[in-house]
């Protein structure tokens, strides 16, 4: 059974909702037979929270990893069932309800994943919470009188109670084999069979979904894997020795196919990599995900680290996908009612406003009230964004969150239905490389901003330098364009750069002074350039240097919608 | 008024000072009717508090909040606390100085001008309440600057310039963030004195509930509210949009109740069907599954 990331998010917000907080991972969640969020067991798990706060936590982790660890869970979970149950139904009057329901549901069905016995407790427990009778022997009987943890004890108490349970009972539940002699009994023991190291390394890979009562329930351990960096400082130092001919195969290797034919790109570098950026090369790439057949060697491996990086990106935006899509709904709103101030005002006659004394004869003579000129709104142009995206080494740290970002922008002007372009820059043994991921004409593309991935240096005058050139050359051209840099407002690149008549690294103030230089020429042509900054304090008064007020810093996404929409809205307003 | 409250503590001195202001300034005949009956009251003895000594102060009052914090319902308790007729304009995109002073228009021979509502509200000395305000564009919002700050006067061109009634206020409401809302420039917020307006507590939602309702069973009433709370607290952590956090659809909802709606359907009805998104729809529901029992009926619910 495959649980969707909707019905996992349905499921962690009845947790929340019954725990009263948000944003805590709970342990597990609850599903039906059909994968569906169990909205009675999840409001359970949630309410455990609520009134015992991180009590239980250290009676969780001594299950986690032991023997019979799915048995002792679920029985644990009847336990507190029924002390949530206790302290919840006054409050929530729906509570015996849904328990009735589900304790309804439960009748007549195999609880698999539980031995014969504790089949039969969870059968009896529910038949009693349906109100019927049970059929049991002593024995059994036994096991679920002492199940029936009071809703009066605290955290500390239902802890000590729910161990001595599992003392006294889940050791005989055919597991003593593997139990020494004479230790039989003893709650610590049951934890002898813990994972190995590396089994717990595939636990963690996994989201293991196994059989609650009649439905499923997921333990919700993070799918994390370790960044994988695989030196690429190193690559980017050592491929300075290469000669030509490999290095412009190296980075075709990894940045993957080329956007542009060799003509087209050759004509871009005879024209930009001159000046400033001579010895520079220019490399457009189409930004997909695929892995050709014929790589080889170290761009065989920073390109399979990149596709890795490609699903880490899809896998962050899914984790958060619902905060996310209200963040892209809000913005498109505010965007939405901005564009509406994008309007130029027009005048009409009217029966009230701005006297027009020539007319008012005809008030008189032919009855007509309309002597008045009112303003009214009218269409003020076109407008297409290009957001273009800093993918240098220095990213590295933020690569999901930055593609989230630049997703939720893209998404949201989508919505609009304004053009966007999105572009992402970084620089390697003297390239700059443009990877377009998104054209105007293609929001069916926006997912692939997922393919974003850093690498090398970011030779940020000669991208929007570059970019400068691209509108030069596009097909038409609108009213109004608006450029979106997401960076970190700190260029660097191993070509050096001429300053007052000498050879300087192109960093700190010479690599500002040039961006600098390329973005006011930018500005002049009335392009519009503002940056979502995504450094740290340091980098500060280089991003007030390049942009002025036109940038802002965002810290997590959840602040993404409300800050890039002031800053939206402030750009649009500049146009009208 | 005054009665509800002596009764939630509001301190006897700033009420007999609102009673004073009230008796000292007359109501031409003509606006006597634009003093506000409230149907709902305002909750909420601190804000209460403030409010009420800004306006004795002479102070114009900018309610920050976001949706549900009842910033229009404590705008048309004050105007009804201190007896003065209120005139409510809607703020929006196109909001501009005509639409908010008024423009020349033609009759009877002569061209005149037809007064706008904040031209009306200056010489009436009444309430004014100037709602979204930040839905207007900054520009359009320059022609009140001579209002609210120390000048009190309107100077129409072409016509008399006319100073403020001495009991004219200004009240400003604004939810911060809101669709199509912007920032208020620092000319106009500077004019105004500002109260951050809280969300309505569990407590003072019950309440409201049961003013409006008094047939409704308290029991039922605290769970309405513990709903709502629960709602709040989902959109201050981000997981659903506002559209559902609708205190008039919740009071649709319990309307509809009483009609014999069983309170899910109610609900659903009232809020939940206000998300056009099916999955966020899907949670405010789960909420209110996690509440309220889908069998409970009316006359349960309103049994007193």
């Amino acid at each position: 059974m495959t649980i969707t990331e909707e019905q996992r998010r349905r499921a962690d917000n009845q947790i929340w909702n019954a725990a009263g907080i948000y944003g805590f991972r709970p342990r597990i969640r609850a599903y039906d037979d059909q994968g569906r969020a169990e909205l009675y067991w999840n409001s359970v798990i949630g309410a455990c929270r609520k009134h015992y706060g991180e009590a239980l936590e250290s009676l969780f982790d001594d299950v986690e990893g032991s023997l019979g660890e799915a048995v002792c869970e679920q029985i644990l979970w009847l336990g507190l069932e029924h002390a949530c149950y206790e302290r919840e139904a006054p409050a929530r009057p729906a509570f015996p309800v849904l328990r009735q329901a589900y304790a309804r549901r439960m009748l007549g069905q195999e609880t698999a994943g539980l031995p014969p016995v504790w089949s039969r407790i969870w059968q009896a427990y529910f038949r009693r919470a349906a109100g019927l009778e049970t059929d049991l022997d002593d024995n059994d009987r036994a096991r679920l009188e002492d199940l029936a943890f009071s809703g009066s004890w605290n955290g500390a108490e239902l802890a000590m109670h729910a161990r001595a349970y599992l003392d006294k009972y889940l050791l005989l539940a055919g597991t003593e084999a593997d139990i020494p002699e004479g230790k039989a009994g003893r709650f610590g023991f049951i934890r002898k069979r813990r994972l190995k190291a590396g089994d717990g390394e595939k636990a963690k890979k996994t989201k293991p979904v196994s059989n609650f009562g009649f439905g499923l329930r997921e333990k919700a351990a993070l799918v994390y894997t370790e960044d994988v960096l695989n030196g690429t400082h190193q690559i980017f130092d050592m491929s300075r020795e290469k000669s030509d001919e490999a290095i412009a195969r190296f980075v075709r290797d990894v940045f993957g196919t080329p956007l542009l034919d060799p003509a087209a790109t050759a004509a871009y570098e005879r024209q930009l990599c001159r000046g400033s950026h001579k010895d520079t090369h220019l490399y457009f790439a189409e930004g997909d995900g695929r892995l050709a057949d014929d790589i080889i060697g170290y761009a065989g491996v920073i390109r399979r680290s990149a596709l890795a990086q490609m699903e880490k990106n899809r896998e962050y935006y899914d984790v958060r996908r619902d905060s996310c899509r209200l963040a892209i709904r809000q913005l498109t709103e505010r965007i939405r009612h901005a564009l509406l101030s994008l309007r130029d005002d027009s005048l009409v006659r009217a029966a009230e406003g701005r006297l027009e004394p020539v007319r008012v004869w005809r008030a008189e003579l032919v009855n007509d009230d309309k002597l008045f000129e009112r303003t009214i709104l009218a269409d003020r142009g076109d407008l297409t964004v290009d957001i273009l995206i800093d993918s240098s080494l220095s990213q590295v740290e933020r690569q999901q969150l930055i593609a989230a970002q630049a997703y939720m922008a893209a998404q949201s002007l989508t919505n609009c239905g304004i053009p966007v372009r999105i572009l992402a820059y970084s620089s390697l043994s003297g390239y700059t490389i443009l990877t377009q991921y998104r054209d105007y004409d293609r929001p069916e593309d926006n997912e692939r901003i997922f393919n974003y991935t850093t690498f090398g240096g970011n030779r940020d005058g000669l991208a929007i330098k570059t970019l400068g050139a691209l509108f030069d050359n596009a097909p038409r051209t609108p009213e109004h364009r608006l450029v979106i840099v997401l960076s970190d407002a700190k260029p660097n690149d191993t070509i050096f750069i001429e300053r007052s008549g000498r050879q300087c690294p192109y960093n700190g103030e010479a690599a500002v002074d040039n961006t600098a230089a390329e973005i006011r020429r930018l500005k002049r042509r009335g392009i519009a350039v503002v940056c979502i900054f995504t450094g740290n304090d340091d980098d500060l008064p280089s991003a007030r240097c390049l942009y002025g007020r036109d940038f802002v810093r965002i810290r997590s996404l959840d602040r993404f919608a409300g800050t890039v929409g002031n800053l939206l809205i402030t750009q649009l307003r500049e146009f009208s | 008024m005054i009665d509800f409250l002596r009764e939630e503590g509001i301190s006897g001195r700033l009420l007999d000072e609102a009673a004073r202001f009230a008796a000292r300034y007359g109501i031409d005949a003509g606006c006597a009717d634009r003093i506000p009956v409230p149907r709902f009251h305002y909750f909420g003895r601190e804000v209460w508090e403030e409010a009420i000594t800004a306006v004795l102060a002479g102070c114009h009052l900018l309610l920050s909040g976001s949706k549900a914090t009842g910033k229009n319902v404590l705008a048309e308790n004050l105007a009804a606390l201190f007896g003065r007729p209120i005139y409510e304009v809607s703020f929006h995109i196109n909001t501009d100085a005509a639409s908010l002073l008024g423009s020349d228009t033609y009759g009877e021979g002569r061209v005149y001008l037809r007064k706008g509502p904040v031209y009306q509200c200056a010489e009436a000395g009444g309430f004014g309440v100037l709602d979204e305000i930040n839905m207007a564009k900054n520009e359009s919002l320059a022609v009140l600057h001579a209002i609210l700050d120390y000048r009190r006067v309107i100077d129409m061109p072409g016509y008399s310039r006319i100073h403020l009634h001495e009991a004219t206020r200004f009240i400003g409401t604004m939810n911060y963030g809101y669709a199509g809302t912007r920032d208020l420039n620092e000319a106009l917020t500077s004019r105004f004195v500002v109260i951050d307006m809280p969300q309505l507590d569990g407590d003072g939602l019950a309440r409201l509930f049961r003013q409006e309702f008094p047939e409704l069973d308290p029991r039922w009433a605290e769970q309405l509210a513990a709903f709502f709370e629960e709602l709040q607290t989902k959109c201050t952590g981000g997981e659903i949009s506002t559209r559902s956090l609708d205190l008039r659809g919740m009071l649709s909802a319990i309307a509809l109740m009483k009609q014999g709606l069983d309170a899910f359907s109610a609900l659903k009805m009232g809020l939940a069907n206000k998300c056009f998104d099916d999955y966020e729809k899907q949670l405010v529901l789960d909420v209110a599954a996690s509440r309220f029992p889908k069998e409970i009926s009316s006359s349960e619910v309103f049994s007193r």
